[in-house]
């Protein structure tokens, strides 16, 4: 009978090992692919679980910020649609999106138990994950958003010096804190609330692309602010014509006046004298057809390649038409290589993260140049005809007394029949700039009349804080 | 001998001292409520019975193997910590069920010390046995799906969990008795000796029981693990691997005509064989299980930091996941090896008993405990069907707990006695 007995705890013995295997086989060989099944929440569970960092304004206002229920975090911002396009939303249900998406992990801080210690120390107590700091000045943004209004359009204010964001607006918008009852809404309104225009809305750029023809032309030594152009009515390109705002003519003009009252057949001339090649050289040197880097998502700005162009095309392309389109970041990095000596600096909106104890965790240098446009002579010269459109051109309505303002109106032909999108770029003071502002108002009308006192406003803003 | 007691308050020391640990860890893991009971107080209530039993021990049965009462002091603290971990709310009335089984095993101790005395109840044992193990059918509750329990007001009893120990011991009685007869070979089948055709009766008994069982009570688990002791037991007494292929076969047969024939029988082995194809509901408990298992990797997400309770029934069918995922592949194996060292001694137990019924029932027993612990085991990691039966000393449940604690007083009995015997 023991031999029996032998062999039954042989049986069991082996029956014992093959559980240890397939344990051993599922939590060590196939625990990653089992664990990472879309249908196993845990991951979302223990990040609902950390107290996620908050995401600050650089001045010092919270934007999003936590809500405890039942020992879990939901998020709240504050600033509610002010900032969703860049903040985002982190929510179980609809994932999350922005700079929620982009620092998720930043955010959340520490993921798994290194040690022992870390155990202990995360059993007593979860460690907050860590905080954002932002460059968007709230008031900017407000008094930014209040400046737009109900138009739909964007508004991007940046620190030419460094490429700190200070403010980013679009309308329409949406509420961070009402998705639940407004999701099926907002994404099947046709006017795209979810869509941050101001990275992602492509426009054709009008008249305010005329300050990269003029860099380009300056650059090339084509002409000089003094060079003498005639601008008639119409100009016939190829037995196509190239006509002026309200077909208005001209006469005969420097070429800084051209700039100044937005001339389109004398620019379309000096596109024709640059060429295609000298242009959209030149546009690619300012950032066009070369993704933003940047920390949230941004669309593309587009020319098309010198050998696409025709003549017609090059010369409607000078003047800002033709099958250009750029968003108004772009634009505003347009003009911030004018306003900082020719050189683009990397845009970026977060300049530091802190741990949950106040210390700074992210050290690399932010202020990077991300592209020299235009040489530092071409730059001033640029400038100087932006401050001129401001004080006796089509951009007056920029004017702030006692504050020297350089703009370049835009007024951007879109779907025939609507209203044309409306554009200003500028920056201020014209001798030491402080900021740099791009303003896009979607079939507004004119750039002088509707997007250059947007510009006006968030400037009087950024240079009374 | 004074030794081997002294060997096994050493180890309940330590026992009581990882138990100590492990509450004061899932204390420390969760948000003070004044609601939930403090952790050392409920770590000694449990480890407590064990040191009385022990106590008691060294006057009723101080040569029995000093191994037993720790390694199941481990597995119920264990349990328990898990609980804590799980449904605090249940752990006072786990507690109170583990001071009860203490109370029944040492009611063995104290009356049945002379278990020999059981041989002369072998047809009560088997007509209480077979009426606890049928009688939820008649008079039972089903709950999620099978007919487990008998309800009296607040207090709901799985009778089965008593019935299989009656059963045990009449199996062991019976086989003494009849092992020698049924191992007779009159004939040969292919050169393989095969029994008189009249000595299948009592496994073709057992078979349809079992199968009454699966039936009736909607339980493949229980089905499965009585067969399985009986055949154990058989096969240890008559020698005839015969008995146990037949057996296999005609367990596999029933269960198959029970496929074809059954829903219920059908969704576990469709579940089984694919639960990922319907994850969100049919699928659900054993993928969530699977889940836990993988997300504790090789040394788990720590005590009070995984997400266990996505597991429905996590602390009774499932409590072996819930480990995994918090203790890791470091925590499971831990436990298995509980398991294995606890079976090694019941064995051991089993060959150094001299008289034949003694051996039949440690046999028997620890098959028992054993059987248990790789049935649910292996439900809970897919690698067979699974089936809703509880993890020995460590699920939650009282039938469970008590059952569990009177095999252990029936082996220490045995222990004790052998030891005895042999005059060491």
């Amino acid at each position: 009978m023991n031999k029996r007995i032998r062999r039954l705890t042989i049986t069991f013995i082996v029956a014992l090992t093959a559980l240890a295997l397939n344990l051993g086989y599922l939590q060590a060989l196939a625990a990653q692919r089992i664990a990472s099944h879309p249908r196993n929440t845990r991951g979302l569970e223990k990040e609902l679980s950390i107290e996620r960092g908050l995401i600050i304004s650089a001045d010092g206002q919270v934007l999003a910020e936590n809500e405890e229920r039942d020992s879990r975090y939901y998020r709240h911002y504050p600033a509610g649609d002010l900032t969703a396009h860049l903040v985002g939303f982190n929510n179980i249900k609809y994932g999350r999106s922005d700079l929620e998406a982009r620092f998720n992990d930043l955010l959340l801080g520490r993921k798994g138990v290194t040690s022992l210690e870390d155990y202990f120390h995360r059993i007593i107590e979860e460690e907050p994950g860590n905080d954002l700091i932002l460059t968007i000045d709230l008031e900017i943004q407000r008094k930014a958003a209040q400046a737009l209004g109900n138009r739909r359009g964007a508004v991007v204010a940046l620190d030419p010096k460094t490429g700190a964001i200070l403010a980013m607006v679009t309308y329409p918008r949406y509420d961070p804190n009402r998705l639940d009852e407004t999701w099926e809404k907002i994404n099947r309104d046709t006017s795209s609330p979810l869509l941050n225009r101001a990275t992602q809305g492509l426009y054709p750029p009008g008249s305010s692309f005329k300050v990269i023809t003029a860099s380009a032309a300056l650059e090339e030594k084509i002409c000089a602010p003094s060079s003498i152009y005639d601008g008639p009515k119409e100009l016939q390109v190829h037995g196509s014509k190239v006509t002026n705002y309200r077909d208005q003519g001209y006469g005969i003009m420097t070429f800084k006046e051209a700039f100044e009252v937005s001339c389109n057949t004398i620019f379309a001339q000096v596109g024709l004298q640059l060429g295609a090649e000298g242009l959209v050289k030149s546009a690619q040197g300012f950032g066009l057809n070369r993704a933003v880097p940047f920390e949230l998502p941004t669309k593309e700005s587009q020319i098309p390649t010198a050998g696409e162009m025709d003549p017609v095309m090059l010369a409607w392309s000078a003047v800002g038409q033709g099958k250009t389109l750029v968003t108004p970041l772009q634009m505003a990095l347009v003009t911030s290589a004018v306003a900082n000596d020719g050189v683009i600096m990397k845009p970026f909106v977060v300049k530091e993260a802190r741990d949950y104890k106040g210390q700074s965790i992210k050290s690399t240098p932010l202020a990077r140049p991300w592209a020299r446009a235009i040489s530092r002579e071409t730059a001033e010269t640029v400038a100087d005809l932006m401050v001129g459109v401001v004080e006796h051109g089509t951009g007056k309505a920029a004017q702030i007394p006692g504050v020297r303002v350089a703009g370049k109106t835009g007024t951007a032909e879109s779907i025939k029949g609507k209203k044309t999108h409306a554009w200003f770029v500028a920056f201020a003071p014209a001798d030491d700039p402080q900021l740099v502002v791009a303003v896009v108002v979607e079939h507004g009308g004119t750039g002088g009349k509707v997007a250059a006192p947007i510009a006006r406003e968030v400037i009087e803003a950024t240079l009374g804080r | 001998m004074i030794g081997r007691r002294n060997r096994e308050i050493g180890l309940l020391l330590l026992v009581l001292i990882v138990a100590l640990i492990g509450f004061l860890l899932v204390q420390l893991s969760r948000t003070p409520s004044p609601s939930t009971p403090p952790a050392a107080g409920l770590a000694a209530l449990v480890i407590l019975p064990f040191f009385v039993l022990h106590l008691l021990e060294r006057r009723l049965a101080p040569e029995a193997d000093p191994l037993f009462l720790p390694l199941a002091a481990f597995l119920t603290s264990l349990g328990t910590m898990m609980l804590y971990r799980l449904k605090p709310e249940l752990v006072s009335r786990q507690s109170l069920w583990i001071t009860l089984g203490a109370l029944g095993a040492l009611g063995i101790l104290l009356f049945l010390k002379d278990y020999a005395k059981l041989e002369n109840y072998k047809y009560l044992c088997a007509l209480s046995g077979i009426t606890l193990l049928l009688s939820p059918a008649l008079f039972g509750e089903e709950i999620r799906g099978a007919k487990l329990w008998l309800r009296a007001g607040q207090l709901s009893f799985q009778p089965a969990e008593v019935g299989k120990i009656l059963l045990v011991i009449f199996l062991a009685a019976y086989l003494k008795d009849k092992g020698r007869l049924l191992s007779l070979a009159e004939r040969r089948l292919l050169r393989i000796p095969v029994p008189d055709l009249k000595h299948f009766g009592p496994l073709l008994t057992m078979w349809v029981i079992s199968l009454a069982i699966l039936i009736l009570e909607k339980d493949l688990g229980s089905s499965l693990l009585f067969f399985g002791i009986f055949l154990a037991m058989l096969y240890v007494a008559t020698g005839r691997e015969m008995y146990s292929i037949i057996g296999c076969c005609l367990f596999l047969a029933g269960a198959t005509a029970c496929y074809l024939i059954f829903g219920h029988v059908q969704m576990r082995i469709d579940i089984w064989l694919n639960p990922w194809h319907d994850v969100a509901k049919s699928g659900y408990q054993i993928v969530q299980s699977l889940f836990a298992i993988a997300n504790g990797g090789l040394f788990g997400t720590g005590l009070g930091l995984g997400y266990p309770n996505y597991i429905p029934a996590v602390h009774t069918d499932f409590i072996f996941s819930a480990l995994a995922e918090e203790l890791g592949l470091a925590g499971g194996l831990g436990v298995l090896a509980a398991y294995l060292l606890f079976a090694h001694r019941g064995f051991r137990l089993a060959l150094e008993t001299e008289d034949e019924f003694g051996k039949l029932l440690a046999v028997g027993l620890t098959s028992t405990f054993l059987l248990q612990a790789l049935v649910i085991i292996g439900g809970a990691t897919k690698l067979i069907p699974l089936t809703g039966i509880t993890l020995p000393l460590m699920s939650y449940g009282g039938s469970s707990i008590l059952s569990n604690f009177i095999l252990l007083g029936l082996l220490l009995a045995i222990s004790q006695k052998t030891a005895q015997g042999r005059g060491t």
